[in-house]
């Protein structure tokens, strides 16, 4: 939100009177972090540009059961983090069907790159293959609180009125999320701390 | 319940550097004497920077305007209706008021001139119907005639009286 500018209560109370700007701007606001939760929980951009497409379809046909304005970020987020659940298990469905049926979906050989990508870009590619493969791995609740804390822009007390769950209850998904990513990562990460973790886990 | 499970949520929050109080202080307290848990603080704060460090990818400006227009399109039309500018064409009503007022106009004019010897009064009344009452020359005759322009290119004249020819001044 810019500086100055309305706040979300105000925006929503707005829309929720009919005003199409106001519905313009809550989009404007709230699109880049809904990008990167749904992003992180579905390690794909066209899916996440498309599950944010939805969340704020649905958020915004049902504007009038929200009652303060002021929690919109957190209820559209719920609302963005279920849709890409919902997606993703569709997705593992879809991977699911025969060969025959799926030609449509199948991911098609990679066409091979004009010119090859130096040494650190395929470092980082690969270092982000291993973090989605990791993530997709965690249980649905605490993938989502991950996702969420990872967006920088949600604190834990946010993520709990999003997700109706206590604070505690975050802090402790968090941690357990983290304990299994450092797991699955473990080469990707620096070898000290996992050396360490071995000895203690 | 052993001792360490009770200091895993903070942990992770004194990870994030989101810990404070009395839970830090009994946390730091922990650790001081626990280093399985000052291993586990590690991965934790391990695990957070390597996640912090990726960014998602970049979405356009355009990019989003064209998935604000998609959602627009499920919004009720009155939600997303612009404010209305003035109408380009003229009300379907207008040409018959000015007709219509142009008529009551000429019918008071007539009216009026007929009961009253000053022109001053049919004069204002027919300008109210955006006509003009002009002493008119024509073949040398003089008369007098309401002007009502149609258009810049035509006007149409309604002769009312030939009055007696007037001396040039001299």
């Amino acid at each position: 939100m810019a500086a100055g500018g309305p706040d979300d209560s105000e925006l929503v109370r707005r829309a929720q009177a009919g005003d199409g700007e106001a519905f313009r701007l809550l989009h404007e606001a709230h699109r880049d972090v809904a990008f990167r939760v749904a992003w992180r929980l579905l390690g794909n951009r066209e899916d996440a540009l498309d599950v944010v497409q939805d969340g704020f379809v649905r958020a915004f046909a049902a504007l009038g059961s929200l009652g303060d304005g002021a929690g919109f970020r957190a209820w559209l987020l719920r609302i963005v983090s279920n849709r890409a659940i919902d997606w993703r298990r569709a997705r593992r469905l879809r991977r699911m069907r025969p060969l025959h049926a799926a030609d449509d979906d199948a991911p098609g050989i990679a066409e091979p790159a004009a010119v090859d990508p130096p040494d650190a870009e395929i470092q980082q590619r690969e270092l982000a293959e291993a973090v989605q493969h990791a993530l997709d791995r965690l249980p649905d609740d605490s993938r989502t609180v991950l996702a969420m804390y990872a967006t920088g822009q949600m604190s834990y007390q946010q993520i709990a009125e999003a997700l109706g769950i206590p604070i505690g209850t975050v802090m402790s998904r968090l941690y357990h999320a983290r304990r299994r990513m450092r797991d699955l990562l473990a080469d990707h990460l620096d070898p000290g701390t996992a050396r360490r973790s071995e000895k203690t886990a | 319940m052993s001792d360490c499970e009770a200091y895993e949520g903070l942990l992770a929050a004194e990870a994030d550097g989101a810990l404070a109080g009395e839970d830090r202080v009994a946390l730091l307290s922990h650790l001081g004497g626990c280093a399985a848990c000052r291993t586990r603080l590690d991965e934790q704060r391990a695990v957070a920077s390597l996640l912090s460090r990726q960014d998602p990818p970049p979405v356009g400006r355009q990019e989003w305007s064209a998935q604000w227009q998609r959602i627009a399109e499920t919004l009720p039309a009155s939600r997303t209706r612009r404010p209305r500018t003035l109408p380009m064409r003229l009300p379907f009503w207008l040409p018959a008021s000015m007709a219509a007022a142009l008529g009551f106009a000429v019918v008071l004019w007539l009216l009026a001139g007929r009961g009253s010897a000053s022109p001053a009064g049919p004069l204002q009344m027919a300008r109210a119907g955006e006509a003009s009452i002009e002493e008119l020359a024509i073949d040398d005759e003089r008369a007098t005639g309401m002007i009502i322009e149609t258009s810049p290119e035509y006007a149409a004249v309604i002769w009312i009286d030939s009055g007696p020819r007037k001396e040039a001044p001299s």
